[in-house]
């Protein structure tokens, strides 16, 4: 943009924002210098900065003169409406802004909250709490939800569900992005379903694209996201529960799934709760030297016959 | 420039917010040059709602160690975060209220309600559960960081198939994600 026309929209910005009641075109083109001798120049030029004041998100109210006049439109810029409000802060709320900005460890998002800090309190910020605190790092697609979210818009992707091999697509009218036990989730109003649903995020297979719609279902006001996430525990409640018998200090990827876990001098006992024998089948088996399975009985068959098949594909004998 | 008149919308709070401010400070926080700098600012000053007396944007910079805004007409707040700003920001206060270990989840708790009477509609698009950890582990954890002990822990790693016992001298602790790591 030439300086020349940077000066007159910062004209008009200072003109349209200063003015109490809305102005004519007229008064507008008698204050803000630069718009041109002839009518049709200025009629170009001041729809053009119109236009590039709403482009930056400006509001620029359209309203009429007077209540006698409602046909003769005038324009302001509520000062309310654009600016932001005084907000008052201690010292330590400054420095908790700066560390939940600093949180984010994906540039995009670090950059908007950096951006946000900054309009909420703008004064320089000289000593920062270090507290080392980690959010989203190398996580994909987050930007992208946040984003969709914020504007209201639905979003499309493909995705691989936990008993899926093949990849469906979703349309979803995302509402919150929620981190549980170390993953992602988009949760959402999955509109071919009609339902509530939450997708994990490193199951979309390629991008989660935000579409040019509106979202369908908005998040009702009183969505209890607890109700999901308590759900999913309770649904643990209702696995079925495993028993596998483990050497002392051997085999940590079933540990860590364990929900109790009972130490003893030749075996430890861990409890663990599955849905689906694929959970845990493949990492008993392949640890077979150092496990036992002890319940329930359909559990221990299915890892005998993998190791039993392993066994015999690689001529190892019994 | 395409970008100047955004610049000298951000521009122009920020003085008024720093007030006293170098040329220099201004160049580090907007990423330009001290040239760019005292350009934008020479805009300023010629522009304003009325080009008659006293109609324009008024600061002092003759001492480039030291910019005085006396008259912002009207223009001496940032402009209102997006909707996505407004997420990004509570989004991170949301998380770290999360860990009151790490921080003063009151304060935190407090500063959501700040922004968002000032902002109504901003709300933060993420939900954090926090890995449960067993009060009695979080409070041997914080009592040998005080004291300066060092701690037995059985810890399972993940990576490699052992459990191991191991003796640590723990510094501190830190979140990633939704759980807590203990550095030593």
């Amino acid at each position: 943009m030439a300086r020349a026309r940077t000066e007159r929209m910062l004209n008009l910005l200072f003109v349209l924002l200063n003015s109490r009641t809305p102005l004519t075109r007229e008064q507008i083109r008698e204050r803000v210098p630069g718009y041109g001798e002839s009518n049709e120049a200025f009629e170009r030029m001041f729809e053009r900065d119109k236009a590039a004041l709403r482009d930056l998100a400006i509001p620029v109210e359209t309203k009429p003169v007077d209540l006698f006049h409602d046909d003769v439109l005038g324009y302001r810029i509520d000062r309310s409406d654009w600016l932001m409000p005084e907000i008052t802060l201690t010292t330590q709320e400054r420095a908790y802004l700066s560390l939940a900005a600093s949180a984010w460890q994906n540039a995009q998002l670090s950059t908007a909250a950096k951006q946000a800090v900054s309009s909420v309190d703008a004064r320089e910020q000289n000593s920062d709490i270090s507290v080392p605190v980690s959010l989203a790092k190398g996580r994909r697609h987050i930007t992208e939800i946040l984003a969709a979210i914020a504007n209201g818009k639905t979003v499309a992707f493909e995705y691989v569900g936990l008993n899926q091999s093949e990849v469906v697509k979703r349309t979803i009218d995302p509402w919150r992005a929620l981190l549980h036990s170390g993953h992602w989730y988009l949760v959402g109003f999955d509109q071919e379903k009609g339902e509530v649903r939450t997708f994990r995020t490193d199951r979309i297979v390629g991008d989660l694209v935000e579409t040019k719609h509106d979202i369908l279902e908005s998040m009702p006001s009183d969505f209890d996201l607890s109700a999901i996430t308590e759900s999913w525990e309770h649904s643990e409640k209702d696995a079925t529960i495993a028993s596998v018998l483990v050497r002392p200090g051997r085999a940590a990827s079933l540990r860590v799934l364990a929900t109790s876990c009972e130490i003893g001098d030749e075996w430890d006992m861990l409890t663990i709760p599955y849905h689906h024998e694929s959970q845990l089948v493949g990492l008993i088996a392949s640890a077979c030297d150092v496990t036992r399975v002890k319940a329930p009985q359909s559990l221990h068959d299915s890892v005998s016959r993998v190791v039993t098949t392993t066994l015999s594909v690689h001529n190892y004998g019994k | 420039m395409a970008n100047d008149l955004e610049l000298l919308i951000r521009l122009l709070p920020w003085l008024v917010a720093n007030n006293g401010a170098s040329l220099s400070e201004v160049a580090k926080h907007f990423e330009i040059s001290e040239k760019h700098a005292l350009e934008l600012i020479g805009q300023l000053v010629v522009t304003g709602p009325s080009q008659a007396g006293g109609g324009l944007v008024d600061i002092d910079f003759e001492d480039s160690d030291s910019i005085f805004v006396s008259d912002a007409k009207a223009l001496d707040r940032p402009v209102k975060l997006s909707e996505f700003e407004a997420s990004t920001l509570l989004g991170g206060l949301h998380y770290l209220e999360q860990f009151p270990n790490l921080v003063d989840s009151e304060i935190v708790a407090g500063l959501i309600r700040k922004i968002q009477q000032a902002l109504p509609n901003a709300d933060s698009p993420i939900n954090v559960v926090a890995a449960p950890i067993l009060s009695s582990i979080s409070q041997v954890v914080a009592e040998a960081i005080s004291s300066k002990l060092s701690i037995e822990i059985k810890y399972a790693g993940v990576t490699k198939d052992d459990l191991s016992v191991r003796v640590i001298d723990p510094v501190k602790t830190y979140s990633q994600d939704d759980s807590i790591y203990l550095k030593s």
